[in-house]
């Protein structure tokens, strides 16, 4: 798995048996099974989730306990998924959210 | 699927696990909902998979919660993680989103033990990523080991600050410095809490002593450590590259790729705020919190409130506080008898008052500083919406003192957030602006659902009377 661009690294090693395979902007990444969906992409790519609503900025997770909003991905198709909450699930299928989101309101 | 309980139990951090065993062992029906993946809450997050060496690290504070959860595990629940609950009401409904499928519960009693967040502080650059909070550092070493590799600062106050840098200085993360924010004047204006605090010293002297081998392992590291730091500001091209902050008049500035910041711990009351329940506003912490009684009761009657969300006084608190909610409900349902109810519950309540005795002086300690929300006009403070300070100010000089009325002109706070993010920063910027304190203003109302939940899912769910079973 390509970590060249986060800036976190696991502090203990992974057996191979403990990751499962799932999709981030169409690219394959090994990822440890049983995290979420958040921790995963952190180490992977960590700097880019989503663009906020109102001035499509860069953001990415800034609580990481389901408040801010600022993880919002698009889940095998679902949008406004936090991806703080989610666990990953193998195959699954994670993209950046750029759109404004209205479904909420 | 069933869908009345005796009581639903909405978080299943301490306090919603005590509460829920405490009720299962009575022999009543509840059902449990939580936003997670598996049980334990923040404090306790992920503490059914974590590794020894997690474990070790994060400490016996951490591993304190395996009890709970074995308990939590052994009682007859219906149990449900992964579930957004985005709407309550008074007369015990309970509708929610469980993988893409959205339900309602129905109870004659709901307890909300919704926890507590970070106090959200907006700063320049508070938005860039790469500025996270320390509780959202904690949670994901939790998760999965995950550690900077890159420079980090760790900014603010609060014994929060001290365990993150603790753990990171053990995973010999490359702190770049540590800049505590608390005004040393902060340590007289706590003295009067102090002699209450001392009758459970033991306790007190736990957090000195971490604090000072903290300090201690961070001399070692060669980790630059600040005092009464103010002027926080992270910079940098679309994620963080340097973070800048004053300090007595000295002007300091750190590579670092991670800002961690911390400004204190509040109660979560947007589910609170959304059924209805009657808030008070605590002048010493600056938050609102529900009223409740000794056992949890809200104005509400029929809805409580456990743990954290009722007032932040820690995790051992919350699970009291959750088994004495639990014991009460009990009752009221006739699964206690009164004088059992009085013994059992006067044991809990005992337990509770030694564990809050040092809470006055660490709340007089860790006050939020008189100028922690002196925020320049050109911050942003509704992260959703992207609303600078110097909007919100301009609203407050016309006479708009109502976050509800400042959400509905400039949109500040109706972002997927819904306030969260803003609503402290928000009161007071209307309580500097108007000279009026937070007490006679409103609060910040918020809207079904809580959660973002699509059309099409509202559409295809099946809301109707729930059906007897």
């Amino acid at each position: 798995m390509n970590r060249g661009n986060s800036t976190f690294t696991r502090s203990e090693p992974l057996s191979g048996d403990d990751t499962i395979t799932i999709f981030f902007e169409e690219t394959a990444c090994e990822v440890p099974a049983g995290v979420t969906v958040a921790a995963a992409l952190l180490g992977h790519d960590d700097h880019h989730f989503c663009r906020s609503a109102a001035d499509q900025e860069k953001r990415a997770p800034h609580c990481l306990m389901g408040v801010c909003f600022e993880c919002l991905v698009e889940i095998d198709g679902v949008k406004n998924r936090q991806a703080c909450l989610e666990p990953v699930r193998e195959g699954m299928q994670v993209k950046r959210q750029h759109e404004p989101v209205d479904e909420s309101k | 699927m069933k869908n009345r309980y005796d009581a639903i139990i909405i978080g299943a951090g301490p306090a919603g696990l005590a509460c829920s065993t405490e009720l299962a062992d009575k022999g009543l029906e509840v059902a449990v909902l939580d936003e997670q993946a598996a049980p334990g809450g923040q404090i306790y997050r992920n503490i059914s998979k974590t590794s020894a060496r997690q474990r070790a690290i994060l400490g016996p504070d951490y591993t304190a919660g395996l009890e709970l959860i074995r308990a939590f595990t052994e009682a007859t629940v219906d149990y449900l993680p992964q579930t957004r609950v985005w709407q309550a009401e008074a007369a015990g409904e309970v509708f929610f989103s469980h993988d893409n499928r959205s339900g309602r519960f129905q109870a004659p009693f709901l307890a909300l033990n919704t926890g507590a967040m970070e106090r959200p502080v907006p700063f320049p650059g508070w938005t860039l990523p790469g500025v996270m909070t320390c509780g959202g550092m904690s949670n994901l070493y939790k998760d999965s080991t995950l550690v900077p590799r890159e420079p980090v600062v760790l900014a603010g106050s609060g014994p929060l600050l001290w365990l993150v840098a603790e753990h990171l200085l053990a995973l010999e993360a490359p702190i770049a410095a540590i800049l505590d924010t608390t005004p040393l004047k902060q340590m007289l204006t706590a003295m009067p809490e102090l002699p209450a605090a001392l009758r459970r010293a033991g306790y007190l002297f736990k957090g000195v002593k971490m604090i000072a081998a903290v300090q201690l392992a961070a001399r070692k590291a060669k980790v630059p450590m600040y005092r009464q730091v103010s002027g926080l500001r992270a910079e940098g091209d679309g994620r963080v590259e340097r973070v800048k902050a004053s300090c007595r008049g000295r002007e300091l500035s750190f590579e670092a790729s991670t800002l961690l910041v911390h400004e204190g711990i509040i109660p979560n009351t947007a589910l609170l705020r959304q059924v209805g329940c009657r808030h008070s506003w605590n002048p010493v912490q600056r938050y609102w919190h529900p009223q409740v009684d000794a056992s949890g009761k809200t104005s509400l009657g029929s809805v409580y409130v456990a743990g954290d969300g009722t007032f932040v006084h820690g995790a051992k608190a919350a699970e009291l506080k959750g088994r004495l909610t639990g014991l009460t409900i009990a009752r009221e349902l006739r699964r206690l008898t009164e004088p059992d109810y009085r013994r059992q519950a006067a044991e809990v309540q005992a337990e509770l008052q030694e564990e809050l005795l040092p809470r006055p002086y660490i709340d007089a300690l860790y006050a939020p500083r008189k100028d922690l929300f002196t925020i320049s006009d050109e911050t942003t403070v509704c992260r959703c919406e992207g609303v600078t300070a110097g909007r919100i100010r301009e609203l407050v000089e016309q006479g708009y003192t109502d976050h509800n009325e400042i959400k509905s002109i400039i949109r500040c706070g109706m972002g997927p957030c819904q306030g969260r993010m803003c609503g402290s920063a928000v009161m007071e910027l209307v309580a500097e602006g108007s000279g009026r304190s937070p007490e006679e203003t409103r609060q910040m109302r918020l809207r079904p659902p809580i959660k973002p939940v699509s059309l099409q899912e509202l559409a295809n769910a099946t809301l109707g009377e729930p059906d007897e079973s």
